[in-house]
């Protein structure tokens, strides 16, 4: 009988008893059944790549799933109530505890990505042979999983820099430089928020600050350093530039929390590493803003080493050791300052990255300031005379010999 | 657009510049609420028992939201399938640069997708008079929460304008469909402004690159940069006055201490 109804009808007819049935029951679905659900609701709590099976979990690095305790004697599960009820997935790992509310994305278009991401999930899947050799698209817990292992190459990578194990620090109290993670008595936080919200949510109820913007943040009741940003407020961003976005913000976290976040290390130094790690990843974003006063144009701005040596060409067109030394606001630094500064640290690295470790444990390694401000000129002088004691470089050497290593490596990039 | 002398012809570019784009954002705020004190945990015990959530009388919740801000309310419940997107305020299809600019003369506030959740702090806004009655995505209302004019999220574009078209003409001196009028010219001319300036901040660079800072073309082009900055500060305080239209002094009495003055 309904093939008889001309279409228009029988669409109406349809709707009328679509609308009569849902009136009848009165219920709106349960969260999570439907298409327009978010992506974790949408996946559930339960991991699907181990089933929380404990062997699994182990072989795959997961200590725990939420709810656990988080920072500042608060557990995940306030945070849920905050924000939200299975809007977040929890997960610890060795060295962090994170918590992720990105939605699913697709696969990235370009090639080098793609081969990238490729490589990542081949180590994933050693781990973890249920997620699927070329997943349709990267759904949360996907993502958790990507995040967890970057994260925990990334403390690995770090500990190899400044030549320690975790052996180096066996948990002795509940202070920083007596904790087993880096010295810090707990693991390093990570938040990988979908929406700017949640983050500004996050920021103002369990840190006191109102922003929705990236944020590193440091929990001082019990001394846990958070990496925390949100997509949706990194326009344009993809997940490669998520990805270079977090390794930026967590380098930090490891190199402030090593030995105690008690002082900052010389500006030039801590961004230039923090993007010679997050520059590993092939990404077209920087984690950089452009100054209102810095003149630079629009294309190749990911290209550091085409754009620092086409400066280092000229005198006085760079900045020299002296000025980078000198600088001690994070808001001055524009674009030309962060290359530079991951230039010098390419640089040094280069040379001899046992001796540049080196520098860094023993700028780490002040007795913590009682009562007194940080002493960043104390920070400074010892930065260069170490330069000078491990590298033989004086303000002048450095820059002479910087310049000349710029035009030969990087003109060949 | 025709081209001249053939075939060809120039691509028009309906983009924003950099100005624009940051001045049609709504600058959303997300109160929350906090415990009066978090506390510390009791020897042997690694985390503290968190003062319960429970939902606020609606002035407390007022209070909370406008938080000292005179400017009428924009109040907007996030669901779970917005995935943080601002549709019930902003439309898929048709230009929102008006409803942007008319947010600034509004405190706006998003409030999170469990607000609906019965003991959420700020549940009693949302709350039902009437069994079956449809909770709104959005509404306005004063800041003690009187006057309050509810949406449901998928109105057309017409009827959240004239919405807002009624605070603003009852709560600001001003004409602000003049002002809205004259600010999006002004957009018009940052857009104007920032194209230029960044041809000469790219001149610049690569300038600086091919010949360094000893380059005779350099001092021509940070005149450039220096004259465009002059002008983009004459329109700063153009916008800047176009936007201050003042806010009228709003009887924000109680209900009943209104009745009473009436009487």
């Amino acid at each position: 009988m309904l093939r008889t109804l001309p279409l228009p009808l029988l669409r109406l007819f349809c709707l009328a008893v679509l609308l009569a049935g849902s009136r009848a029951q009165e219920k709106p679905p349960e969260p999570g059944t439907t298409k327009e659900d978010e992506d974790v609701l949408k996946i559930g709590l339960k991991d699907p790549y181990t089933g929380s099976d404990p062997a699994v979990m182990a072989a795959a690095g997961v200590v725990a799933y939420g709810p656990f305790p988080w920072a500042d004697f608060k557990t995940t599960a306030n945070i849920d109530t905050v924000l939200g009820e299975r809007r977040i997935l929890w997960m610890e790992t060795a060295h962090y505890k994170i918590g992720l509310s990105l939605k699913s994305v697709s696969w990235p278009e370009d090639q080098q990505k793609r081969k990238a991401l490729q490589e990542e999930l081949k180590q994933l899947r050693k781990k973890l042979p249920k997620i699927a050799e070329r997943p349709k698209k990267l759904d949360p817990w996907i993502r958790l999983h990507l995040y967890a292992q970057r994260l925990e190459n990334l403390y690995l990578d770090f500990q190899k820099l400044i030549s320690v194990t975790d052996a180096d620090f066996p948990a002795k109290g509940k202070a920083p430089r007596e904790g087993a993670f880096l010295g810090m008595p707990e693991k390093f936080l990570v938040l990988l928020f979908q929406k700017k919200s949640d983050m500004a949510r996050y920021m103002d109820r369990f840190c006191g600050q109102k922003q929705d913007r990236s944020m590193r943040w440091y929990h001082d009741k019990t001394h846990q350093m958070l990496a925390a940003c949100a997509a949706e407020g990194l326009e344009g961003f993809d997940e490669a530039g998520l990805h270079g976005h977090v390794i930026y913000a967590v380098s930090h976290n490891l190199c402030d929390g090593y030995n105690g976040y008690y002082y900052h290390l010389p500006l030039w130094l801590e961004e230039g590493l923090a993007h010679w790690f997050s520059r590993k990843v092939s990404s077209d974003f920087v984690n950089v803003e452009i100054l209102d006063t810095e003149a630079v144009a629009e294309d190749k701005q990911a290209d550091w080493p085409l754009k620092v040596w086409k400066r280092a060409r000229h005198e006085g067109a760079y900045f020299p050791f002296e000025k980078m030394a000198a600088w001690t606001k994070f808001e001055d630094m524009g674009y030309l300052a962060h290359s530079q500064s991951w230039s010098r640290v390419d640089y040094l690295l280069s040379v001899d990255r046992e001796k540049f470790g080196l520098m860094v444990k023993k700028l780490k390694a002040l007795a913590p300031p009682v009562g007194t401000p940080t002493p960043l000129a104390e920070i400074a002088t010892l930065a260069q005379k170490l330069l000078v004691e491990l590298f033989e470089l004086d303000g002048a050497t450095f820059d002479e010999k910087w310049r000349a290593w710029v035009l030969k490596t990087y003109a060949k990039k | 657009m025709p081209a001249s002398g053939g075939r060809g012809g120039v691509a028009l570019d309906f983009r924003r510049g950099k100005t624009a784009k940051k001045l049609l954002e709504v600058e959303w705020t997300y109160p929350v609420w906090k415990p009066k004190d978090d506390g510390q945990p009791k020897p042997g015990q690694t985390t503290v028992a968190a003062q319960v959530e429970y939902a606020l009388p609606v002035e407390q919740a007022y209070e909370l939201v406008a938080d000292g801000d005179k400017r009428p309310l924009l109040v907007l419940r996030e669901c779970e399938k917005c995935k943080g997107t601002d549709h019930a305020l902003l439309s898929r299809s048709l230009d929102n640069e008006q409803t942007v600019m008319m947010t600034k003369w509004f405190k706006c506030v998003k409030m999170p997708t469990n607000v609906l959740t019965k003991n959420h702090p700020f549940t009693n806004l949302f709350l039902r008079e009437k069994e079956g009655e449809r909770i709104p995505h959005l509404f306005f209302a004063d800041p003690d929460g009187s006057n309050r004019a509810e949406l449901p999220g998928d109105q057309a574009q017409t009827q959240l304008w004239e919405t807002m078209f009624t605070y603003l003409d009852r709560c600001y001196e001003g004409d602000a469909k003049q002002s809205i009028r004259e600010l999006r010219k002004v957009l018009s001319q940052y857009d104007k402004i920032d194209g230029l300036e960044q041809e000469v901040k790219t001149r610049i660079d690569r300038e600086m690159e091919k010949n360094g800072p000893e380059s005779p073309k350099l001092k021509k082009l940070e005149a450039d940069l220096a004259k465009l900055g002059k002008e983009r500060a004459g329109l700063k305080q153009k916008e800047s006055d176009l936007r201050s239209l003042a806010l009228k002094t709003l009887n924000t009495e109680k209900p009943a201490e209104q009745e009473a003055v009436a009487k």
